[in-house]
């Protein structure tokens, strides 16, 4: 199969649909790999490096879309994007599809096959192509927080983790789930004082057992 | 500990930092964190939405960018920024290609229709096919015609 990976259009979007690392398994398995020229610029993949991997570099997204037989992304594909996408076109990437109309009959006239990372479901009923992105999210949520309660950001002039004889700062997490615990996960691991509020008991005992209370 | 009202309230006004990760899935998030308990949290202290691409779960919530990550409400930072793994594009690359490179060479290697009629849980990925919509809740979402996906394969 021919897979295209064009460049993230999105504003702000500097994510890769492949690395070079996932093009070179899709040479091993066979297939051919076309990708949009930069399209590792934000991860500090050069076009050489995929091109070591064995995929193809080609200039434009348009070529991308109309060689590919599956296109693989991160975001929702763009009003631009969706009007190049064609039926006998595989899309698998993020979708977000429930709160966006306009994305949705674009998809529709276009007759494209679209798979949605979102709402792939695994044996134990939860989201594993969401899940990564929670817990990038959830770690960085305390990155975040400990940097803004420096006194330079507006905040209360507080290390996270305290120091010899100085309390650490109290960080409270509401939910349980992926999310919070990544967040638990590396606030407990920069010494603060933890608390994770959650509605199911059930997840309180595993979590507890996690972090012996 | 167990989350209500109170305990959240007890635990808001005392903490540095509050981190909402209540996320439900394909749902608006609650508004677990009222205005009075931010009103009432120590100055300086910090509060971060990771459920803001869900409406934020804190009632004083609205989406940031990475360029303007936070504003302050009563002496609390706000830091609220959408689409957080953004900001750290290669984890993020890398991380998310682990989880979805198994799915995209079944794709390729056996093609979608056997890929997915092997795995329900796959099957629930596809959302559009030919023009229909294969997922019931974007079909209900919008009022449109709803095409059972195993009818497809």
């Amino acid at each position: 199969m021919l897979i295209g990976v064009p460049k993230e259009i999105k504003n702000h979007e500097y994510r890769a649909g492949l690395t070079p690392e996932s093009v070179r398994e899709f040479v091993d398995h066979g297939h051919q790999v076309v990708i949009e020229t930069q399209l590792g610029a934000g991860i500090g993949a050069t076009d050489d490096i995929y091109r070591e991997a064995g995929a193809e570099v080609v200039n434009t997204a348009a070529e991308v879309f109309k060689r590919g037989e599956m296109i693989i992304k991160v975001k929702e594909p763009q009003p631009d994007e969706c009007r190049m996408l064609r039926e006998d076109q595989l899309l698998f990437t993020y979708l977000h599809l429930a709160p966006d109309l306009q994305q949705t009959q674009l998809l529709i006239e276009s007759g494209v096959t679209a798979i949605a990372y979102e709402t792939v479901t695994d044996a134990l009923g939860t989201l594993p192509l969401l899940a990564p992105m929670s817990e990038v999210a959830g770690r960085l949520a305390v990155q975040a927080g400990a940097h803004n309660l420096e006194k330079a950001n507006q905040g209360r002039g507080v290390l996270l983790g305290g120091v010899t004889g100085v309390a650490p700062a109290r960080v409270v997490v509401i939910g349980g789930g992926v999310v919070g615990n990544n967040s638990a996960f590396v606030a407990a691991g920069m010494g603060a004082n933890v608390t994770i509020l959650d509605r199911s008991n059930d997840r309180l005992r595993e979590l507890d057992v996690q972090y012996g209370g | 500990m167990f989350s209500n009202s109170a305990a959240i309230e007890e635990q808001v006004t005392k903490a540095d930092l509050v981190i909402g990760a209540v996320l439900l899935a394909g749902a608006a998030a609650p508004k677990l964190v009222t205005r009075d308990m931010i009103t009432n949290m120590v100055p300086g202290s910090v509060v971060a939405d990771v459920a803001i691409d869900q409406g934020g779960c804190f009632e004083t919530s609205k989406a940031t960018t990475h360029s303007d990550p936070t504003y302050i409400i009563d002496d609390v930072v706000h830091y609220c920024v959408a689409n957080m793994p953004g900001a750290v594009p290669r984890t993020s690359s890398y991380a998310l290609n682990n989880a979805t490179l198994p799915y995209a060479l079944r794709l390729a290697n056996h093609g979608w229709k056997a890929a997915l009629k092997k795995d329900s849980g796959f099957l629930n990925g596809l959302n559009v096919h030919k023009g229909e919509i294969t997922c019931e809740a974007v079909s209900v979402a919008h009022g449109m015609n709803f095409s059972a996906p195993e009818k497809l394969l």
